[in-house]
């Protein structure tokens, strides 16, 4: 269980990161 | 604030740290946008190296931002995390490639710039690092030489991207920029020092002296350590540390083992470690007198961390050694609720702590089951796997209100938390620790 949560976190955490730098490069090209 | 608050206060910080530098490079002066997926490439280029910075937050074993997790769980969350950062990394060239092909020209050998070098070499210390990282044990790489190699491919790649950020000048042309990513690699290297160098220097000020090699029966060996000179430190039963034998802390030859004496006695410490790999095959060969030293206690797996009055304790194989941390100190502490341990082993005759679990029910209501995969002939007790009928033949009627603390192959440990969870025991109710962190 803890391995799988350690790995959601870090997926999530991924995802997250990925989203924002999407929205870094919207912000770039406005 | 408590564990839950805690642990999201550093995930928050976590994410601030990986994406503050992204942002302040947003603000001016700056350079306009040069389309949507080009910033996209540039953005999780930036993201990868600010993550691979933070990575040596990570492994840096801070006590307060690996409490409310478990170090365990840190290290789980650095492999996945790794190859998330690695994937960005490797994207940031691939977009940029796809996007506009001639820049493949800017590779070839004969006129590529220093900071273009700089960033393919970084990406070839990321490969090497993730291979050997992922793959150690197939490419037969001994875990200290590994250690050693990891540390070094990690700040060899990471400054080779900072060379790399500050040679291309894109979204960095500003001093102050600059200066930003120069800080976070000295920030790197200060964390580095401090791992490698003070770290050190503070356990060479508090060394501990091996009193006592005791066998156990399972090919399992108890080191036995007083400290030299000092208090030694205060830890949770269930706890572990960082074991370095010999005369110093600056070896990286250092690995990680459950304390597995009472926590009420912290003037000796006690590490139960089982022949399974080349540095606990040479456990045996420890002479009392030989100095050693610590880093500790780590680790969420705990009865003090879940108080209550009602446990029950799993175990597989070596896995006894943090319970019997548990169990020792329960005794000390006259504790007179009822507890539980399933004990599953290979043979009777191996079975680590046999005499001394007996001696236990003296000093604690305990019952033990124990099960084996081998049982001797005629045995009358409990044989194979622990299954879900297994538990429902000795857990108390009010299992439901224990605490479960699972230590053992991460198979079996799985197969109970299952079977544990179909009997309806809450999940903030199962306790366990991940045993790999290499």
């Amino acid at each position: 269980m803890r391995q799988l949560f350690a790995q959601i976190l870090a997926i999530t955490t991924g995802v997250l990161i990925l989203l924002l730098s999407l929205l870094f490069a919207v912000i770039q090209n406005q | 604030m408590n564990y839950v608050q805690r642990g999201f206060f550093w995930i928050f910080i976590y994410l601030c740290l990986v994406l503050s530098p992204l942002f302040v490079l947003l603000l001016a002066p700056g350079p306009s946008g040069s389309g949507l997926w080009w910033d996209f490439a540039m953005a999780i280029g930036f993201a990868g190296t600010s993550m691979m910075g933070v990575m040596f937050v990570l492994t840096a074993r801070f006590r307060h931002v690996t409490a409310p997790f478990g170090i365990d769980l840190i290290y789980y969350f650095h492999r996945w995390i790794a190859t998330i950062a690695f994937l960005f990394i490797i994207a940031h060239p691939a977009i940029l490639i796809v996007l506009e092909p001639g820049l493949l020209d800017d590779l070839n050998p004969a006129v590529i710039s220093q900071h273009m070098l700089a960033g393919a070499l970084s990406i070839l210390a990321l490969i090497a690092l993730m291979a050997t990282s992922l793959w150690r044990q197939q490419l037969r790489i001994h875990y200290d030489a590994w250690r050693l190699w990891h540390a070094l491919l990690a700040v060899i790649a990471l400054g080779l991207a900072i060379v790399h950020i500050e040679g291309v000048g894109n979204y960095v042309s500003s001093p102050w920029k600059q200066i930003l990513w120069a800080t976070i690699s000295v920030c790197c290297l200060a964390l580095l020092f401090y791992v490698r160098l003070v770290k050190p220097l503070i356990e060479l000020r508090h060394p501990y002296q091996v009193e006592r090699v005791i066998q156990e029966r399972g090919n399992a060996w108890t080191l036995e350590l007083r400290p030299k000179g000092h208090r030694g430190f205060p830890f949770m039963p269930g706890q572990f540390a960082w074991l370095t034998l010999g005369n110093s802390p600056f070896s990286l030859k250092e690995h990680p083992f459950s304390i597995s004496s009472s926590a009420l006695q912290p003037w000796t410490v006690q590490f139960t470690i089982k022949e399974l790999g080349d540095f606990t095959r040479r456990i045996k060969e420890v002479s009392p007198g030989q100095i050693a030293y610590l880093d500790g206690p780590y680790g969420a797996f705990s009865i003090d961390r879940h108080p209550s009055s009602d446990y029950v304790f799993i175990a597989g194989g070596i896995g006894i050694a943090p319970i019997m941390g548990m169990l020792r100190t329960l005794a000390d502490r006259s504790h007179d609720r009822p507890l539980v341990l399933f004990y599953a082993y290979n043979t009777w005759e191996d079975l680590t702590f046999q005499e001394e679990l007996e001696t236990l029910k003296t000093r604690l209501s305990l019952k033990i089951v124990y099960v084996l995969a081998n049982p001797p002939h005629g045995w009358q007790g409990e044989t194979g796997f622990i299954t879900d009928e297994l538990l429902a033949r000795h857990l108390p009627p009010a299992f439901t209100r224990y605490e479960y603390y699972l230590c053992g192959p991460t198979v079996m440990t799985g197969l109970v938390e299952k079977a544990l969870r179909k009997k309806g025991v809450a999940l903030h109710q199962i306790h366990s620790e991940l045993f790999n962190l290499a």
